[in-house]
């Protein structure tokens, strides 16, 4: 105990602020042992749990977006030209290919062949909830010191682009949907 | 104020809630004492203390992606040690009401001057429930309604044994100081 405290105490019987400033002075205990190791073995386990159950559904979305995705980067009636992913992007799953990728997803994005079609108020909703979510990654992008942690976050930003431009491509434009599945265009008429 | 309140920057949270283990390391060194202390002092033992900090962390891991920031990282921690120690107490069965020693009996093992240890005796003489009490009053700053709720009883539960551990704390270092003059 410190002497202040001490002479705090020998003065009398405290008061309850005396008594409060004596419990606040007393010093804090170390504990006997660390938990961190136990602590990251946990956090370890946790993203290992978690990612599967992530991925899974997230995989297949791509998968799906992917078909949707290929008449807007080979349709030759585009408004603007899309980029396609230049030779040197390897698809290595480093993170500089992720980067590329997700650049190449934003420019087919913007691309006045998305841009400029209607959607429907439950594609537009959905979206936006995509969009607000990269903004969320974006976030967490500029806050990420861990080169792991970064190609995580690169990874599931490009999930999500895909899925955006999933929802954009399905509820806009059917045609185009339909001619990536082998459909007939909606005009198509039976003789 | 309570060793608890450190602020953590909200970039800290959000890294923390994308399980980068920096992050948890950066929280864990801010916040080990100030655990270890409380559960320390709201259990009186150190190997119970031990474990509290253990699973406060691990719930901390579990829970993180519950916190909104409604309120300050800090405090929502210091729920969950709270918890996870008056959890251990409850184990303990403890009668709420338990009496703590007669100031003059416990006098008669202290030392004759007052030292550092003294506060730490007197609150050890404490029954647990009345030395958490006392605690999360005085030290975290907790309201009755809120030690009320952390116990599940009522705030004159709350009021009872704080008057009556503040009572106790009192007359024993009152003792302690007569009898150092004595000496």
């Amino acid at each position: 105990m410190p002497d202040d405290q001490t002479n705090l105490l020998a003065n009398g019987p405290p008061d309850d602020g005396r008594l409060r400033e004596a419990l606040l002075a007393m010093p804090l205990h170390s504990p006997p042992r660390s938990v961190l190791p136990a602590l990251t073995e946990r956090l370890a386990r946790t993203r290992r749990e978690r990612a599967p159950r992530r991925w899974i559904p997230l995989a297949a979305a791509a998968a799906i977006c992917a078909l949707a995705l290929l008449p807007f980067l080979r349709s030759a009636d585009l408004a603007a030209p899309v980029e396609t992913p230049p030779a040197s992007i390897a698809d290595d799953g480093s993170t500089a290919a992720l980067i590329a990728q997700n650049q190449v997803f934003e420019s087919a994005l913007r691309s006045a062949a998305f841009g400029s079609r209607p959607l429907s108020a439950r594609d537009a909703l959905a979206g936006a909830g995509i969009e607000d979510l990269i903004g969320m990654l974006d976030l967490e992008l500029s806050a990420a010191s861990d080169p792991a942690t970064s190609k995580d976050l690169w990874q599931q930003r490009l999930v999500l682009l895909q899925e955006l431009a999933a929802v954009r491509a399905s509820g806009s434009n059917p045609d185009l949907t339909a001619q990536a599945m082998n459909l007939p265009p909606s005009n198509y008429q039976l003789n | 104020m309570t060793s608890f309140a450190i602020d953590i920057p909200a970039s800290t949270i959000a890294r923390l809630k994308a399980g980068e283990q920096a992050a948890l390391e950066q929280v864990y060194r801010l916040f080990e004492r100030p655990a270890y202390t409380l559960a320390w002092r709201l259990l009186g033992d150190r190997d119970e203390a031990q474990e509290v900090l253990h699973d406060a962390m691990l719930a901390l891991i579990d829970r993180i992606g519950q916190f909104r920031g409604d309120a300050p990282f800090w405090g929502w921690l210091r729920q969950i040690c709270v918890n996870e120690a008056l959890m251990r107490l409850r184990k303990r069965r403890l009668d709420y009401v338990e009496e703590v020693p007669e100031p003059e009996a416990l006098a008669r093992g202290l030392e004759p001057a007052i030292d550092s240890a003294d506060l730490e005796r007197a609150l050890d003489a404490l029954s647990p429930t009345a030395r958490s009490v006392v605690w999360l009053y005085y030290v975290e700053g907790y309201t009755h309604e809120e030690i009320a709720r952390c116990f599940e009883r009522t705030v004159s539960f709350s009021k009872t044994q704080l008057a009556r551990a503040t009572h106790k704390l009192r007359e024993l270092l009152e003792v302690k100081k007569h009898h150092a003059a004595h000496a």
